[in-house]
């Protein structure tokens, strides 16, 4: 049904509510016609005064539940924020870098560095000459260079210490009938040094120190005679490109001392890109 | 962020090597001609602000990294990053296990006007560890034009490397034997880098209270009769820091004595590390977390919808085996890499500076950022031949833009 459509509207006619009226649809609720708002009766307000005299009022369950965990949760998120800030300051302070401890780094890695200098030939520019270092032992008894190269280096005392012997490298030193004389136990600087076989010079590959910067190596037992003379007996970093210590030790077996210990299994993948070398490893 | 002109110290050659830096195949410019490794005749200057939003984002990162790990391992994905069968389930061990990381090098592109992007993760094995800890803060302190702190109005520079290191190896004393702790490197490595890198480790570990002990991978030993790893003293090996990567471990001849040896003898970085360490992670993070504004799109063995983008071998190093599609023209280096297969990186070049273009090296120790190198190439590719620039912050209240 069509609601009555009324004659003669003026122009600018608007429908009111009661021309928007739709049948109900089958299916749907009904419809509800909500009665036109009517203003209720208008009652004045209150007006009242506080003064010194007032107090408060009591306090609700409700409101007294809700300001306990407002206040708990405040002082909780204060906690935080200090928290916070106390980290952030540290993290600041950390940034800002004091250096603790004595050393940073560069007495012990110094010490290691220096056995890769390059070596230039004698023409080469960076030295102006080579010298001879030699391995010594008791202060002036020269001995083989194997010593020196098989032992535990200390960079915090020089010294190198195999079998529980100390031997150290003299530097310059003259040489004559298996004694040195002269020279220095400081590795002086632009100086180029060889062992008295050219080899270069390569105070052990094994570095030991502790916190209190002394060697422990010492305290262990002395490795073993058999086996040992596979150890470290290569030159490093000789500047001509052929140092290489890698894999010198490869398939070394301890055998001969009743332990039965394999070396050489790892590492093999040498660093550079030159494809797997023969370990000789009998481990796997 | 911006480069500037500084004069090198006098005698600035000794200093840097007195201090361990004599490693590096020297690094060559524009032109082609060589160039020294440690280059102190320029530097990188950054403002406070930059370096808070270069630290926020680091953080961000290591911590989205270690959730993909934990992702690759419940969805077993190693295939997707060439890791042997044998070797999964010690890998989710060590996970499960939280075995101790002590640090790791995220390689960042940055420019001072975007986020940092993410171009790889070197978690396991990193290096340039001396020259950013060590070298170059005696080179901000030597040559800071105003000693002053920099709350006061001073310069500064982000580096709690060396403390970072110490109070890290203070923590893992706690979760480790109380025995020796030693320390490996490829003695294969001529130029040193590896062995002073071990060294420097080695000293902040004495510094934090291990007694330690240094030799070269290759003499490590395996005693038949204890079932045990040992020095060259055959004492057994209980914990060992290693500057040798794990998939390189994982083919060695001892390879999987090393992972049955797991926990017994605790091998840092830990195992788990050899997910990050690889490239695929990069899309792994990106499937994870997609449009993510440290982070450039990067697909697994398939470019996907990229038109120029970098190849990069999965276990890559140093800039080797990449190759650069741009605009049509492809860029390449040579190496040794990629038969594990490649990822696929959006192509997003390095900002240049003067004709140059720095990577910025974010050092995470444990799981905080503790400082940034950064290593400078002419060309697109931060391969062995850039060099290392120092960086220092501008005084409060100051921009470097």
């Amino acid at each position: 049904m069509q609601p009555p459509v009324p004659e003669n509207r003026p122009t600018g006619y608007i429908p009111g509510p009661e021309e928007n009226y739709f049948p109900p649809v089958t299916g749907l609720p009904p419809q509800v016609n909500l009665p036109d708002t009517v203003e209720p009766p208008r009652r004045p307000g209150r007006i009242r005064e506080q003064d010194e005299n007032t107090t408060a009022r009591p306090e609700s369950v409700a409101e007294a539940r809700a300001r306990q965990r407002a206040q708990r949760q405040r002082a909780e998120d204060e906690e935080r924020e200090a928290a916070e800030a106390a980290a952030a300051a540290a993290k600041k302070s950390r940034r800002r870098k004091q250096m603790i401890g004595a050393g940073v780094g560069v007495g012990v890695v110094g010490a290691i560095a220096l056995l890769y200098v390059a070596i230039p030939d004698n023409d080469g520019a960076r030295n102006v000459n080579t010298q001879t270092a030699y391995c010594t032992v008791d202060g002036d008894q020269v001995v083989s260079d194997d010593y020196c190269s098989r032992g535990t280096y200390n960079p915090v005392t020089g010294f190198i210490l195999l079998n529980g012997m100390s031997y150290r490298y003299n530097y310059g030193g003259s040489y004559n009938n298996g004694r040195i004389s002269g020279g220095s136990y400081d590795r002086p600087a632009n100086t180029a040094f060889r062992t008295s076989t050219g080899g270069a010079v390569d105070p052990a590959k094994t570095t030991s120190f502790g916190s209190n910067g002394q060697t422990n190596a010492a305290s262990k037992p002395a490795p073993p005679a058999a086996g040992s003379s596979n150890k470290g007996s290569s030159g490093k970093g000789t500047g001509s490109g052929s140092g290489n210590s890698g894999n010198t030790n490869a398939g070394s077996n301890s055998g001969s001392s009743g332990k039965n210990i394999d070396r050489g299994g790892l590492g093999t993948g040498s660093k550079g890109g030159s494809s797997k070398g023969g370990s000789g490893s009998s481990g796997s | 962020m911006r480069r500037m002109r500084g004069t090198p110290r006098e005698g600035w050659q000794r200093t840097v090597e007195s201090q361990g830096l004599v490693f590096g195949t020297p690094a060559r410019d524009g032109a082609g001609d060589s160039r020294n490794y440690w280059d102190e005749s320029v530097f990188y200057e950054f403002d406070m602000d930059e370096v808070l939003a270069i630290e926020a984002q680091v953080e961000v990162l290591h911590s989205m990294c270690l959730k993909a790990v934990e992702n690759v391992i419940l969805t077993e994905r190693y295939a997707d990053f060439g890791i042997p069968e044998w070797a999964w389930g010690p890998i989710e061990e060590s996970w499960k296990r939280q075995d101790p990381h002590v640090y790791g090098r995220f390689d960042l592109r940055y420019d001072g006007r975007r986020p940092a992007k993410l171009l790889e993760y070197n978690a396991d094995t990193p290096t340039s560890l001396l020259e950013a800890a060590v070298v170059q803060w005696y080179w901000f302190r030597d040559t800071a034009p105003d000693k002053r702190s920099w709350d006061e109005g001073g310069y500064d520079q982000w580096n709690s490397l060396h403390e970072s290191l110490v109070a890290r190896w203070g923590e893992i004393r706690n979760v480790i034997p109380p025995s020796e702790l030693h320390f490996t490197w490829s003695g294969a490595d001529a130029t040193g880098e590896d062995h002073i890198t071990t060294g420097y480790l080695q000293e902040t570990a004495a510094e934090a209270g291990f007694d330690t002990v240094g030799l070269p991978i290759e003499d490590i030993g395996w005693d038949h009769d204890l079932k045990t790893f040992v020095d060259l003293e055959d004492a057994p090996i209980h914990s060992v820091f290693k500057l040798y990567p794990w998939e390189w471990i994982l083919e060695d001849d001892f390879g999987k004595r090393v992972v049955e040896s797991i926990p017994a003898t605790t091998w840092v970085e830990p195992l788990w590390k050899t997910i990050l360490s690889n490239k695929t992670i990069l899309a792994v993070l990106w499937e994870m977390y997609p449009d993510h504004p440290n982070l450039l799109p990067a697909f697994i063995d398939d470019p996907g919808f990229l038109t120029e983008y970098v190849k990069k071998p999965k276990l890559g190093r140093e800039g080797a085996n990449l190759t650069i599609v741009d605009s049509g023209r492809e860029t390449a280096t040579g190496g040794v890499y990629g038969a594990e297969g490649y990822v696929y990186q959006m192509f997003d070049p390095l900002p240049e500076f003067d004709g140059y273009r720095p990577v910025i090296g974010a050092w995470v120790v444990g799981d905080e950022a503790a400082g940034i190198g950064i290593r400078e190439t002419s060309g697109l590719i931060t391969d062995d031949g850039a060099a290392f620039i120092p960086h220092r912050i501008t005084p409060k209240g100051t921009t470097a833009s």
